[in-house]
Formats: structure tokens, sequence, C-alpha cells
């Protein structure tokens, strides 16, 4: 009798503008590096297209079904301050959906960064940005989660390891035959060298069901009912069958006019008809389910490409000199103990901006394309090192 | 009709203009090595072209053979295949041959002054030397090579039976449009270039021409896209006609740059042509030595900009950083592309671009206009319009400065590379031949 846990991915990067070598240098660190502009037209179409209906709907949902229908949420620092900024009307829905008492948060990185990376043995900025997140989360929805959520579902057994520290019952990522095994993704497991905290691995394969093939006419399950997609999940064997995907699936990945919608208003009705079927929580998931066996995952593994490795952001010699550059200027904006040096340096941080510098395969080279407002990646190194670059000059000269 | 029943392998007369040695652009290297592919699928080809005083090389592929007669080809048995070069005799050479009227002395007097019917007299103090070297009157050359090149064909087609003409540019269609008139040939061509993309003022004559090659022709193969679009919008061709094709390059031909030993030399190659987008070279070249002083410019090729363009570097106070090299043959450009950090191709219109993906075999990152056709068939560059000359100088800068941009475009150029292959070409070549040939 599997458990459905729900969990959406609600991200927003902080998009840079152009920056060339050539123009002169503006004043403020804030203005010259983002593009505010463009970061709000998109904060808006999306919130348009997606985060205002799917709230609304989910809102609708989880009143009509009375505590039998729960979801959860992993949403980061980036996002909520531009949500505070350019659509406070949004985050007002946010709340009323903590407000239901069916609705569960993870934790996870606030500037979406890859700092659990970082090659500083004490992950001190790891650290602060989870503490950050935590609070600006508890602030918000008043909620404070057992579950952890790493940038990306980034994940080894020393990731898991800091996140237990850190105080986390559960921690997330993805279901991998490569990890895996023969061994199924819908029960809970431990984690090498660590001693209580349960893993929750998603179901890729019928999460990116809906992410991902919902409207991909190709399928030859297309289309995709409310009514088949809850009878496959009445017929997975297991305790737990994860499905996590990026919010922008409802309207944003998944236009409105694929159906998208209609498929999640029915979706609980369809579910809840099976006795065998219930919705969970992640932290209900780590209270109530034993783990099962334990895995070892020496590699960082991750839900992002074919891969699902750290190389969709640390694959080739552009991202990885542009991310060892960030991590060089940390003792740097340290020492200034100036707020916005430190804020644009986290800002910086986000792994969208190294996402867009992939030049892997085509296949995938296509999905970065996708959410790149680049041209092509070489474009976008250059962007970004030019601001890196500018950025570590005004932290030397200690002035902005 | 009837065909006599076909038991050889499909033969093609082509007609072509440049074949190598004797090779100003992308033409002739496209001709030999399609040429070279067909021949190995099984086609055989009877290639004629204009007769010049050297011998054509033929030491590489054993398939090629020159015919020691223009008109005649002599065929040995059945089972003979293969490329043949058919020398048809139409002007004296002593030096190289062009394929580009800008650089005949009728095309430039004919521009400077009306159009001359008699550029004979014009030309009449012209030295002698000059006349040689470019065929002292152009477009007569022309005329004659296409007279020549119809009998030959109409006369080895009796007993060659060729399934089609195929031609390539504008210098061939008078031929091929009279050749499918007078023995019923279905006519394939290939558009390397138009008129657009050679003149920055298009001569009417040659619009001429070219639009009734492709309008007269069963198939136009164009060399990209972007290619195509202009055909279709400038030429009102059938779009359903067309067919797009884009060009390999030969890997195995080209050293590879050593990126632990930069030169920081930037490498423009080709005529010195305002096409070409030389003076935006120039321009993008002053803005990065702006900000960096050790870089070195150089500019190979030839042109009738050249002295225009020795002039802009005066002016712009950079004549110590640009190196003119004037023409570099065709076996010594691998040197050139290797010894070059960065390769870029300005073009105002470049219908398709080989020297891109020449670069790119050499393993030389490559900056390249949006107007063209490599542009749109290649991903692993950086991009620009070619007005926008201040991007152009960032992107030169970066390379410059960030050694894994240029590292990781050296290494997924070298891939990308490897999807131009000439057997591609021939092979694709030979599907549109299917779509029309005689004796199926």
């Amino acid at each position: 009798m599997p458990s459905i846990c729900i969990y959406f991915q609600v991200h927003q990067p902080a998009r840079l503008r152009r920056y060339s070598f050539l123009e002169d240098k503006k004043s403020g660190l804030q203005d010259a590096y983002f593009d505010d502009k463009l970061n709000e037209k998109v904060f808006n179409k999306v919130t348009e297209k997606c985060y205002m209906p799917t709230n609304r709907l989910l809102l609708e949902l989880l009143q009509k079904h009375r505590g039998r229908f729960k979801v959860s949420y992993s949403i980061t620092g980036v996002f909520l301050e531009q949500c505070q900024k350019y659509r406070p009307d949004l985050l007002e829905t946010f709340k009323q959906l903590a407000d239901t008492g069916c609705v569960d948060f993870l934790n996870e990185t606030y500037f979406h960064s890859l700092c659990s990376l970082f090659s500083d043995p004490e992950k001190k900025e790891f650290h602060e940005q989870v503490e950050m997140h935590k609070s600006a989360l508890k602030k918000i929805t008043g909620i404070s989660p057992k579950v952890f959520r790493n940038t990306e579902a980034l994940f080894s057994n020393d990731i898991a390891r800091l996140a237990e520290g850190m105080g986390y019952k559960g921690i997330v990522s993805e279901g991998i035959e490569r990890v895996l095994g023969w061994r199924s993704p819908n029960y809970l497991y431990s984690v090498k060298n660590c001693k209580r905290i349960k893993l929750l691995m998603r179901n890729y394969k019928l999460s990116d069901d809906v992410a991902y093939r919902f409207s991909a006419r190709w399928w030859n399950e297309w289309p995709l009912t409310a009514e088949k997609y809850s009878a496959w999940l009445k017929g997975t064997p297991g305790h737990v069958i994860n499905l996590f995907m990026d919010y922008e699936t409802f309207g944003e990945h998944q236009w409105a006019d694929t159906g998208i919608f209609d498929f999640l208003r029915y979706f609980p009705d369809y579910a809840l008809k099976y006795p065998e079927l219930d919705f969970r929580t992640p932290s209900e998931v780590v209270e109530d389910y034993k783990a099962l066996g334990e895995l070892d995952v020496p590699d960082v593994i991750s839900w992002a490409d074919n891969e699902r490795d750290a190389s969709a952001w640390l694959g080739n010699d552009m991202q990885r000199m542009a991310f060892s550059l960030l991590q060089e200027l940390e003792p740097m904006v340290r020492k200034n103990k100036d707020k916005e040096m430190l804020h644009v340096w986290r800002l910086l941080q986000n792994s969208d901006h190294l996402y867009y510098l992939c030049t892997k395969c085509l296949a995938d080279g296509d999905v970065h394309k996708y959410f790149s407002h680049y041209q092509n990646p070489y474009e976008g190194f250059i962007n970004y090192m030019n601001i890196l670059r500018d950025f570590k000059e005004r932290i030397e000269g200690g002035k902005k | 009709m009837s065909v006599p029943p076909r038991k050889e392998k499909m033969r093609v007369a082509m007609l072509g203009w440049e074949f190598p040695p004797f090779v100003s652009g992308g033409l002739g290297v496209h001709c030999y090595e399609l040429t070279k592919c067909l021949a190995k699928s099984g086609v055989e080809v009877d290639f004629y072209m204009p007769r010049t005083g050297r011998k054509v090389k033929e030491t590489e592929i054993a398939v090629l053979r020159t015919m020691p007669d223009e008109t005649v080809v002599k065929v040995k048995s059945e089972e003979d295949e293969g490329v043949n070069i058919i020398q048809v005799t139409s002007i004296t050479r002593t030096g190289r041959l062009t394929a580009y009227p800008e650089n005949s002395l009728e095309y430039q007097v004919s521009h400077q002054t009306t159009m001359s019917k008699d550029s004979e007299e014009l030309l009449g103090d012209v030295e002698e030397d000059e006349r040689g070297l470019y065929g002292k009157n152009f477009m007569l050359d022309v005329e004659n090579y296409n007279k020549r090149c119809v009998d030959a064909v109409i006369k080895n087609h009796r007993k060659r039976n060729y399934a089609l003409v195929h031609n390539h540019d504008w210098l061939t269609i008078p031929a091929a449009v009279k050749i499918k008139a007078m023995a019923g040939l279905p006519r394939v061509q290939t558009v390397h270039s138009t008129e657009f993309d050679r003149a920055p003022i298009p001569w009417e004559r040659i619009m001429k021409i070219e639009r009734l090659g492709i309008s007269d022709a069963e198939r136009t193969i164009a060399v990209s896209n972007f290619t195509a679009s202009k055909i279709e919008s400038e030429y009102k061709a059938d779009r359903n006609k067309i067919r797009v094709i884009y060009n390999g390059v030969d890997q195995s031909k080209f050293n590879k740059r050593d990126p632990g030993n930069p030169s920081r030399t930037v490498l423009f190659l080709g005529r010195l042509t305002e096409q070409k987008g030389p003076f935006h070279y120039l321009w993008a070249a002053k803005r990065v030595l702006d900000k960096e002083k050790n870089v070195k410019f150089l500019m190979v090729g030839e042109g009738s900009l050249l002295p225009f363009l020795i002039k802009e570097t005066f002016k712009l106070g950079i004549q110590d950083k640009v190196i003119f090299t004037g023409y570099i043959p065709a076996d010594q450009l691998k040197k050139v592309y290797s010894k070059c950090d960065i390769y870029v191709m300005p073009s105002l219109s470049e219908p398709f671009g080989i020297t891109a993906l020449e670069a790119m075999c050499s393993g030389t990152p490559v900056v390249l206009s949006k107007s063209s056709g490599v542009g749109e068939a290649t991903r692993h560059n950086l991009k620009v319009d070619y007005w926008d000359v201040d991007l152009m100088a960032e992107y030169i800068l970066a390379l410059l400065k960030y050694r894994a941009l240029s590292d990781t475009l050296t290494k997924n150029q070298l891939t990308e590379v490897k999807k131009f292959t000439w057997d591609k070409c021939a092979n694709k070549t030979l599907g549109v031949y299917k779509e029309i040939a005689l004796y199926q």
C-alpha cells in the first residue's frame, strides 16, 4: 500500500545582465550585475501562467479533500526574495497553502547554490545558507522542515552527513539505477556513514511521465489521464512513491492547453478512490516508514540530464574555472564584512549561472537552452566571467 | 522516349570552373572532394573545366584521370569508372584561375564607368602580365568556355549516355542550360554563392544568368538554408526544387593548434572584398588593441580592397599590429590555421564558409558572422552580427583572456566538425541525382 509523496521545486534565478569588457563600470553591485527587468518580467510571466493558477487550484483541492490530499514544496530563498519584491500577492497564496496544514516544506541552500561542493572542509557557506533558508521559511510559513533537499538534488554520503549533522531526519535525491542497483526507489534507505537520516528517492519514471512526457505525442501512453496515472500508482509496489518535479511543470513546461491543470484537478479524486493509496508529506514519510537498506553514494548524483551527476554544472573547463573563481572569492568577501557584497556573491552562486554554460550533448544541450537567456553557453561563460572578474577587482579594491 | 537499358553506373556530366591546383575559393575544394566521393559511391563523373597550362592534381586520387583530349573521352572498358577531367580549351592562362569577376579588369572598369560592350578598348593600355593573370577579358573567357563546353558535352553524350548535367555556380550556367535544351538532360545546379554574396553592388548581367540557371534547373542545391532563402527571395526560386546540402571538410588535412603555446594572433582569411567584412575585422582589432596591446592581427588573402585596408590600419593607428600576408596557397593554410589562436569570419554574407570548418579542424576557436551558412549549421562557436564590432572585439578579448573558453571551444569544435564530411555531401548529392536522373 504505497503512499504518494509529492514535492514541487520552486525557483527562479537571479539572471545576469550583459556585462562587457569594453563598457565603463557602473556603480553599485546589484544594478551592475543583475538584469532586474528581465527577472521581473519572467517572474510575472511564470506567475500568471503557473504559480498563481496552480496555487489556487491546489488550495481548492486541499480544502476539498480535507486532509487526505497533501503536497510539499521546496522554495529557494532567491525565489522568496523575488516573490516579495515582485508579487507579494503570490507569496500570500503560499502562506495560505501553508495554513491548510496539508502542506510540507523542505529546506535547501538559500541561493540555490552548489556550495555543498565547495572544497572548504568546514562547509561554512553551506551551513550558513541552509540556516538562512530555514529562518526565512519559518518567518513566512511558520514551518520548520524536517527533510532536506540539496540544490538540484545533489547528493552523496558526505552531503547526507552534513544534513544529518544539521538535524534533518530525511533527505531527498534521485532514484537512479547506478545507486539503487536491483533495489526499488519506492522505499526509504539509510546512507553509508550516516546514523539516522533517511533517503527519499525520486521515482523518476513516474515523475517524468508528468513533468516531461505529459504532452509528448510520440509517447505511446499519450494522452495521460488522471485515471490511468492513478491506476499505475496503485499497481506500483513499495512503501512510498516519490513524485518530485519542478513546479513550473504546471502551465509553464506543460502549457495549460495540454490539459495539465485538468490532470492535476482530477488526480487526487482518482488516486483516493483506491483504498491502497494515500498521500503523505516528506516529514510524515520519514516518521512512518523504516529504511529498508543502506545505500552507498561516494560520488555526487543529482536529478539533472541523462548523467544524473554534477556534470550539468561542472562538466566542462569553463564551468570548473568559473566555479573555482567563485570559491576563491569567499575569504575576500568575508573579510570585507560588507552585507551587499556578501549578498551579491551569493546570488552569483545560483547554480543556474553554471547550468547555462553546459556544452555536453545535443539532447541535453537543448534542455539547457530552453532554460537559458543566453544565445549559447560560450556567451554565457564570457558574461559570467566578466562579472566575476569585475566583482573580484571590486572586492580587492574594497569599493563597490 | 525509348532509352537503352543501362548496365553501367550512373554517369554525370559536371561543369566546373576551378579544380586543384586552380582554386580560388570553396568552389574548387568542393568539386574536388565531391567528385572523388561520388566516384567512390559508384558514380562516374566527367568533369569539364577550362584548360589551363598546368597539370591537374591527380596523384591523390586513384580514380581521377586527366583526359588527354579535350573533347573525346576515351572509354577503355565497360568497367571504367571514376572521375574524368576534361579540360576545355577556352583561354590561355599562365597564372591562377579566378571565379570572381571583381578580380577581372573588365568588371572593375565596368563598375567605374557605364557598362561597356567593348571593354577591349578600355583595357587597351593594361599591362600584359596583368591580362595574363586573370584572362584578358573575363566575361569573354566565360562565354568561350561555355560554348566549348556545350560542344564537348553534346559530343560525348552520344557515347557516354549522361544521366544528367550538374553545374556549379553562374559561370557554367549558359552551357548547362543549352545542353539541357539540346540533349534533354535534366539539370542539377549547385549554388555556392549568389551575386548578392559576392558583390556589394550586384551586377545585373550576372544576376540574369543566375536567375535563368535556377529557374531552368530541375534541382538546385544550395550550400545552406541561408543561401536557399536568398535564392528564394531574390530569384523567386521554387522552394520545392531546392535542396540544402552542407559542404564537408577533410579533417586529416589539418594540423592541430597547440593550446599550450598561444601566439596571441588573430586570423582573417578570405578575399579582401567588401562582402568578407575585412573592415569590420580591422575595427574590431582596434577595439581589442585599445585594451590589450600584445595581440597581432593577420589578414590572409588578396583582393581589390587591399590598398584601402592598409590605409585604414594607418588611420586607426594599428598598422604595426596588422600583418597582410597576401595570397597563401592551399597547402600552406594548415600552418596558418594552427598557428593562430582565433579565427574570425566577419562576412557580410557568406553562403557557407568552408574556412570556418577548416579552422575547427585545426582546433582554432571560431568567431563568426551570423550571416553565414556555417553559422546555421554549427553551435560550438561565438556568433556575432558582422556590424557588431564591439561584441566581436569582446569575444576576441574573452578568448585571449579565458583559457577555459578557448579550450572548451577547441574540444567541442573538433567533435562537431566531424559531422561535416564529403561523403555525406556526396551521398546527399547522389540522392538529388536520383530524384531526377534519366535511365533509372
